[in-house]
């Protein structure tokens, strides 16, 4: 298994040495490990490099902060962004949204206790819940009777559950599962189903337009022929069969 | 100016402690506000940061913290580990403060871990240090310069002045009176000119003081120094005399520097005294007491001298400490006064011999006197008792029908009667006066009544010779008096009757009253007889004289006038005469009125006989009376009155026990009765309680006021004299009659 990621990793980049002496997209992104690493080695790392490598391009990842990584996608500074949801083209008129979805994207709810949970929003109203500060769609949508812990990064939230001092973290699904396993954390559980399910898609500035039909041609490929399953089961997969 | 240097050093330090004091309190105080806002503000977020784990954040929190001025150690930690430490302890002189870090989790409260911060002082105490210098430096310039101007300033003022005012005091002669002036603006009038006028004030007043003490002082010395009296002062512990006047020698003939010498004064007293003068002198001064004695002492030509000692015992906080005092020679006034004191006793053995025949003679005088009142009483008792008879029968004769040439010798007997019982009652009126045992019974009564009853007295003696009375009252007729009734009628009655006697036939008497000032009514009574000269207006009230009446045919006894100058004085009016030769008299008499109404008399007067009769009320009497011809008089008076019933008793006796039997309205009780007389009697009546509250009426011929007063005491309720007149014997009738009925 290990070696044949290696192989995989090294056809990859040995195939896009050539290219990348002539095209660099710089795309941000916010994701974390399995998802984006800083070597480029999670999953939306791997699909998108494979993507623009069949177009003759290279891809140069940015960590940014959201607002600050759509601001600089849409002034042009960086060439776009990694993974949105749909219809950002209308707060950020320079971007275009690619319309093949790189991935869902989930937020689940995270607990070290027996809970029922069905799902919806209202079921966290009894609960001591903790979430990443800034994602409006949590702020939103977890009831105002639910006692809320707002922390600044993952160790923190799920050290939160750790010490006693929530019952429910809410995470995206593939990052929580990351760290449950890194961190051998093996009183925290998954609940199903996810509280929300978003498709993301890859945007990039209006000056690759021409580039925007033909990314999602191979993306749309990559899923056709298997690569994008291959790079599913090398990346996240094993996060879900222990 | 040391001392300014002096004084504005010490404020100088007093003011910049004070200002550092301040400042130390101030900075500990921000110190202590910044702890507070750290609690206050820092501790609720440290407290989310801890709960959600987030280093970075309470890293940079405890960073901010430890931004604030003086923070020197900061630590937050919980159960598990430190997360952050910043600064280091070190030294004693900090300001710490540990917090517990709480979370509110559901409905708990959770503490979660510990803040702990420490601040340093060594800041407060540096930038105390740096000010103290500054602060030194400035204070003490600001104060010099303000010490030196207010120095000068109050020198200007105030001092230069008090100096010259406490120069001048120091020069200060009494007798040099240059008031006190300062070198300033004049007419201040600030405090001081007030201290400047106060001293001069209080320089004239010394100046006053000490003349007056200078004047006081030459008087005393003078009086002192020529005064016949030895001033001298002895000091108590050594007992010699630390001071002896001069006269010592002149009096005493010793030198004066000799009363220094020890036990002078008591060698010289006299061996008889010396016991007496010691003891007294040490107890008057134990006992801090002033004293004066005396004394012989033995003077140096030989002779023995009295002398009185007057001392003063002065004190020291309530010891006694010296005495001072004056020695008086009084051996002249001791001698005459044992001359006074021989006279004395041969003038008390001649008073007490003159006592002695005197007391003598006194009882002589009162038994004389004693046996003049019971000739006097026996006079008029055996006098009247006759004429009882006489003039009583004769009234009742009068009021029968009789033939006219019967009437007119009864009217003379009842005249002659009636001039003898006048004679008789004068003399012992006056007797009665002169020995001043009258008692005069005043009452109201109305003026034109009384006037009546007078006249009606005089008209038939008028009418004989002639002579008018005309009447005028004016407007005093509804007028009453305030005086003795029947005396204040025998004093007009006198007058009248003089009128007409001494007038001359077919003249005229006039009656005429006038309202006077201080409640007074003047009665005149004016005749046209002869008048009187001056001479004898002086001589008019004195007793037995008749002035040369006594030869003529007029009837009298001279002392008419006499009685009734004296009752006018007895009863505080006045009486007087106006008269000339040929112009007839005018004699006078004051009188008071009365501003009360006096009561209806019970009598009334049949207008058409003239009887007095009892009005209305019948009663039953019973006459006690062993005289026949009396008992009989009273019989035919009360029996002429349809409403009494008479019961009589000859003894008394006998009254007793009809009194006690028929119990009668009103008991008449002869006094001079055999066996039990009439206060005998009465005592008997009193006893008895059927008989008790029966009235008694004295009927009696001792008609002395003594005898009626002390009848009256004896509980009669009337005394009447005998002859009996039949309106007073009636009147009293009716009156208790009538009370009885009320």
């Amino acid at each position: 298994m290990r070696f044949s990621v290696f192989v995989l990793v090294l056809l990859l980049s040995s195939g896009a040495s050539s290219v990348f002496a002539a095209n660099v997209l710089v795309i941000n992104t916010t994701g974390k490990p399995p998802l984006n690493t800083p070597e480029l080695s999670g999953f939306m790392d791997l699909v998108t490099s494979e993507a623009l490598r069949r177009m003759g391009y290279r891809l140069q990842t940015v960590q940014l902060p959201a607002e600050r990584g759509l601001a600089n996608s849409n002034a042009g500074i960086d060439d776009g962004e990694m993974s949105r949801i749909s219809g950002l083209e209308k707060l950020y008129p320079n971007l275009i949204q690619v319309p093949e979805k790189i991935m869902d994207w989930e937020f689940n709810v995270f607990t070290d206790k027996n809970i029922h949970f069905d799902g919806k929003w209202s079921d966290l109203s009894p609960y001591a819940v903790s979430y990443i500060n800034g994602w409006k769609i949590l702020e939103k949508n977890v009831p105002d009777k639910a006692q809320v812990s707002k922390v600044k990064n993952t160790q923190q939230l799920f050290a939160m559950l750790e010490k006693g001092r929530t019952d429910l973290v809410i995470y995206e699904r593939w990052g929580g599962l990351n760290l449950i396993q890194k961190n051998r954390l093996d009183n925290i559980q998954l609940l199903s189903p996810p509280l929300t399910v978003k498709d993301m898609y890859i945007y990039l500035h209006h000056k690759h337009k021409q580039l925007v039909p033909l990314l999602a041609r191979e993306l749309n490929q990559m899923k056709q022929d298997g690569t994008y399953q291959k790079i599913f089961d090398k990346t996240l997969a094993p996060l879900v069969q222990r | 100016m040391l001392s300014i240097v002096l004084f504005s050093t010490l404020l100088t330090l007093l003011i910049t402690m004070v200002q550092l004091y301040r400042d130390y309190n101030t900075d500990i105080n921000r110190i202590e506000t910044q702890l507070q806002q750290i609690e206050d503000v820092h501790l609720r977020s440290l407290s989310a940061l801890l709960w959600t784990s987030d280093a970075n954040e309470i890293k940079t929190l405890a960073e901010g913290i430890m931004q604030l001025s003086d923070m020197q150690y900061l630590e937050v930690r919980d159960k598990e580990k430190t997360w952050v430490v910043i600064g280091k302890l070190q030294g004693d002189e900090v300001l710490a403060r540990e917090y517990p870090v709480t979370y509110q989790y559901k409905d708990k409260k959770i503490n979660i871990g510990t803040l702990t911060v420490v601040a340093s002082l060594s800041g407060v105490y540096e930038r105390l240090f740096d000010k103290v210098i500054t602060i030194l430096v400035s204070n003490g310039i600001k104060t010099f310069l303000v010490a030196i101007f207010i120095f000068f300033i109050f020198h200007y003022l105030v001092t230069r002045h008090i100096v010259n005012i406490a120069m001048y005091a120091k020069a200060f002669n009494i007798n040099n009176q240059q008031p006190l002036m300062l070198d300033r603006k004049q007419n201040s009038n600030d405090e001081l000119d007030d201290l400047v006028e106060a001293f001069n004030d209080m320089q004239s007043g010394l100046k006053k003081s000490i003349d007056q003490l200078n004047e006081s002082t030459a008087r005393y010395r003078s009086l002192v120094e020529y005064s016949n009296a030895i001033p001298w002062e002895l000091d108590i512990a050594t007992f010699r005399f630390t001071y002896v006047g001069h006269q010592a020698e002149k009096i005493l003939g010793y030198p004066v520097q000799d009363w220094y010498e020890e036990n002078f004064w008591a060698d010289h007293l006299h061996a008889d005294d010396v016991e007496f003068v010691q003891n007294y002198c040490q107890q008057k001064t134990e006992q801090c007491q002033n004293h004066e004695f005396e004394y012989r002492i033995h003077a140096a030509d030989g002779s023995v001298k009295w002398i009185r000692d007057d001392v003063i015992v002065v004190q020291e906080n309530g010891v006694p400490v010296r005495l001072q005092g004056f020695m008086f020679d009084v051996t002249d006034s001791k001698t005459a006064e044992e001359t006074l004191l021989h006279a004395h006793d041969k003038l008390e053995e001649k008073v007490a011999k003159r006592t002695k025949a005197l007391l003598h003679a006194k009882d002589d005088a009162e038994h004389a006197n004693k046996i003049k009142s019971e000739f006097l009483s026996r006079m008029s008792h055996e006098l009247r008792t006759p004429m009882n008879a006489i003039l009583g029968f004769g009234q009742l004769l009068q009021n029968d029908k009789l033939e006219p040439d019967h009437k007119e010798s009864i009217d003379e007997i009842m005249r002659a009667g009636k001039h003898l019982l006048y004679l008789i009652d004068d003399v012992l009126d006056l007797s009665v006066i002169e020995t001043g045992n009258i008692s005069l019974s005043f009452q109201d009564f109305k003026l034109q009544d009384w006037l009546n009853e007078c006249l009606m007295l005089v008209r038939p003696m008028a009418m004989a010779r002639g002579i008018a009375i005309n009447v005028n009252l004016g407007a005093s007729a509804d007028e009453y008096l305030r005086m003795d009734r029947e005396r204040l009628k025998e004093v007009l009655v006198n007058l009248l009757t003089n009128a007409i006697k001494y007038n001359h036939d077919e003249g005229s008497v006039s009656l005429d009253c006038e309202i006077r000032a201080g409640q007074k009514l003047r009665i005149r009574v004016v005749d046209s007889g002869p008048g009187l000269t001056e001479v004898q207006q002086q001589a008019l009230f004195e007793p037995f004289n008749r002035l040369g009446a006594e030869s003529s045919d007029t009837q009298g006894t001279g002392i008419g006038l006499t009685i009734a100058r004296r009752l006018m004085e007895l009863m505080k009016g006045t009486i007087g005469v106006q008269s000339s030769p040929g112009g007839g008299s005018i004699f006078w008499i004051d009188c008071h009125i009365s501003p009360a109404v006096v009561k209806t008399s019970f009598l009334s007067v049949d207008k058409q006989t003239g009887d007095t009769t009892v009005s209305g009320h019948s009663c039953s009497v019973l006459c006690i009376e062993d005289n026949l011809a009396n008992l009989r008089l009273i019989e035919k008076i009360l029996t002429k009155q349809s409403q009494v019933r008479l019961t009589t008793a000859p003894t008394a006796e006998m009254g007793l026990e009809l009194a006690r039997r028929e119990a009668p309205d009103i008991i008449l009780m002869d006094i001079n009765l055999p066996g039990m007389d009439g206060y005998e009697a009465l005592l008997h009546l009193r006893n008895y309680q059927g008989t008790r509250g029966i009235p008694v009426i004295a009927i009696s011929a001792a008609a002395t006021p003594r005898d009626i007063e002390r009848g009256l005491a004896a509980g009669f309720h009337a005394y009447i004299t005998k002859p009996i007149k039949m309106a007073e014997l009636l009147g009293s009738i009716e009156r208790i009659a009538k009370n009885k009925v009320a």
